[in-house]
């Protein structure tokens, strides 16, 4: 799908959601729940946890559509937004309760996931091959920053590096791959 | 990004665009990038980016289905009185409306000979096989062929609201969403009604002859679970076919895509589509079909 029409139908269906439109809201839900059922994996590794918040991330959605600002922000990234922030909240809670696996385990089960998945797509193969160019803690850093959503400072302390380092990472990531995706 | 940027500020668009800068600056942040939109522009085409990453990373076989439950949980909001027995049939109600619109706006435009073919939509709604036509304006209803057109209709006093073309395409993928969307709500209602299930995969595909996108619907892929779904495009004039992608892990073995074809048809000289189908294949080929057809159109 060009990303133009892509977005103007998701501006379009967002706003009609704000008007209480469940067509609308189900037509969102179909298109993008894989990818953040995906991410609240990603985020809480647990199945169950992951279940519960991805319901609890369309509910947030659907109550906060009118907020929407689209001189702001991309509709997509604007769900996204809000998703994360209740899979991290989410997070959070399960952290004070000691019931979160590590991030090592959850990348771990990504990568089954993703290697169960053989509906690789080319862009798929382009950021794992950027990735593997990287050395390990840069690569983690870019993952963390863009699949996990962190933030440098919460990386910076779960890596160890200084933040200026780590924003550093990530602003050199972002654009190696902007420009290999050019290509 | 732009490089007359200081590295701090590029950190900063980033974070933004990320949705990771702290809440305490984002007020500030604001207030600037309002000033200069060329900084919204990169924005916008980091968020893109973000979202390409995301989807390419994170795509997880059978994904849950959880919109009946968000929708229970919506309701008692909007309707504390709805049951779903009365939603089906409101919804039924709605879709039969759209319908008869599409209808009514072809048997306008048929009778008094201006077919504005804006936006062609094909489709054959035997349900028993349900399979459409791509592109050759007809459409199978049981013996009849006949065809849909949509296309706004205003007073000819009235001055046009939408000569511009992006108003116009934006106004036509609309409609097109809308009555797939409607179309495929009402296959599936039929399907879910049905004691046995269809012996065999069924599919429909809407499409913007113009544009090269639409909406493609399929249900009962049983047998395809273990393999994937290749989509293939037959040019007008050219023998080989073209790959246009691979169907994605679909919940309930069933699901309304949208598709865009214009990269497949990025090259072709010829890129009107005479028929669209889909292969069983057991590894990803982007070359050549080789496994069974499971679906195509007449």
């Amino acid at each position: 799908m060009s990303e133009d029409k892509s977005d103007e139908i998701d501006h379009y269906l967002l706003k009609r959601v704000a008007s209480g439109d469940e067509q609308a809201f189900e037509m969102l839900y179909h298109k993008y729940n894989k990818v953040f059922y995906a991410a609240a994996i990603e985020i809480l590794v647990h199945r169950t946890e992951a279940d519960e918040a991805v319901q609890d991330a369309f509910l947030r959605i659907w109550k906060k559509a009118r907020f929407y600002d689209s001189t702001k922000s991309r509709a997509f990234s604007w769900m996204y937004l809000v998703a994360r922030r209740v899979y991290l909240n989410r997070r959070k809670d399960l952290q004070r309760r000691g019931t979160l696996i590590s991030d090592e385990v959850s990348v771990l089960k990504a990568n089954e996931a993703n290697h169960s998945n053989n509906q690789h797509t080319e862009t798929h193969e382009q950021f794992t091959q950027i990735l593997s160019e990287l050395p390990e803690a840069q690569s983690r850093c870019l993952r963390m920053a863009l699949i996990k959503g962190y933030t440098a400072k919460e990386i910076s302390e779960q890596i160890g590096k200084p933040i200026g380092t780590i924003k550093t990472w990530i602003r050199r990531g972002t654009l190696t791959i902007r420009e290999r995706f050019k290509q | 990004m732009n490089m007359n940027y200081s590295d701090e500020f590029h950190d900063q668009i980033l974070e933004y665009a990320l949705g990771t800068m702290p809440e305490s600056e984002i007020a500030t942040f604001e207030s600037r990038i309002q000033k200069t939109p060329e900084i919204r522009d990169q924005i916008f085409e980091l968020q893109r980016l973000h979202q390409v990453v995301l989807e390419s990373m994170l795509a997880p076989r059978n994904t849950p289905d959880f919109s009946r439950q968000i929708l229970e949980r919506i309701r008692p909001v909007n309707t504390s009185t709805s049951r779903p027995r009365l939603y089906y049939l409101a919804r039924i109600g709605w879709i039969a409306a759209c319908l008869l619109l599409c209808f009514l706006t072809f048997m306008t435009f048929h009778l008094s000979n201006r077919i504005n073919s804006q936006l062609q939509i094909s489709q054959n709604l035997d349900t028993a096989s349900l399979m459409s036509t791509v592109s050759s304006n007809r459409v199978s209803l049981g013996s009849n062929e006949t065809q849909l057109i949509i296309s706004s209709l205003h007073s000819p006093n009235s001055k046009s609201q939408s000569s511009n073309p992006e108003d116009r395409r934006e106004n036509q993928l609309i409609q097109l969403t809308v009555v797939s969307e409607s179309i495929w709500q009402l296959v599936d209602f039929e399907a879910n009604s049905q004691e046995t299930p269809s012996p065999a995969p069924i599919g429909y595909i809407m499409m913007d002859a113009e544009n090269k996108c639409g909406y493609l619907a399929v249900g009962d892929l049983k047998s395809t679970r273990e393999n994937l779904l290749h989509i293939w495009l037959k040019l007008h004039g050219q023998r080989d076919p073209v790959f246009a992608g691979i169907l994605p892990e679909l919940q309930g073995n069933k699901g309304l895509l949208y598709f865009d074809f214009t990269t497949a048809l990025e090259n072709k000289q010829n890129g009107v589509i005479e028929q669209v189908f889909l292969t069983e294949e057991s590894s990803v080929n982007k070359v050549t079909p080789k496994g069974p057809v499971v679906l195509r159109n007449s």
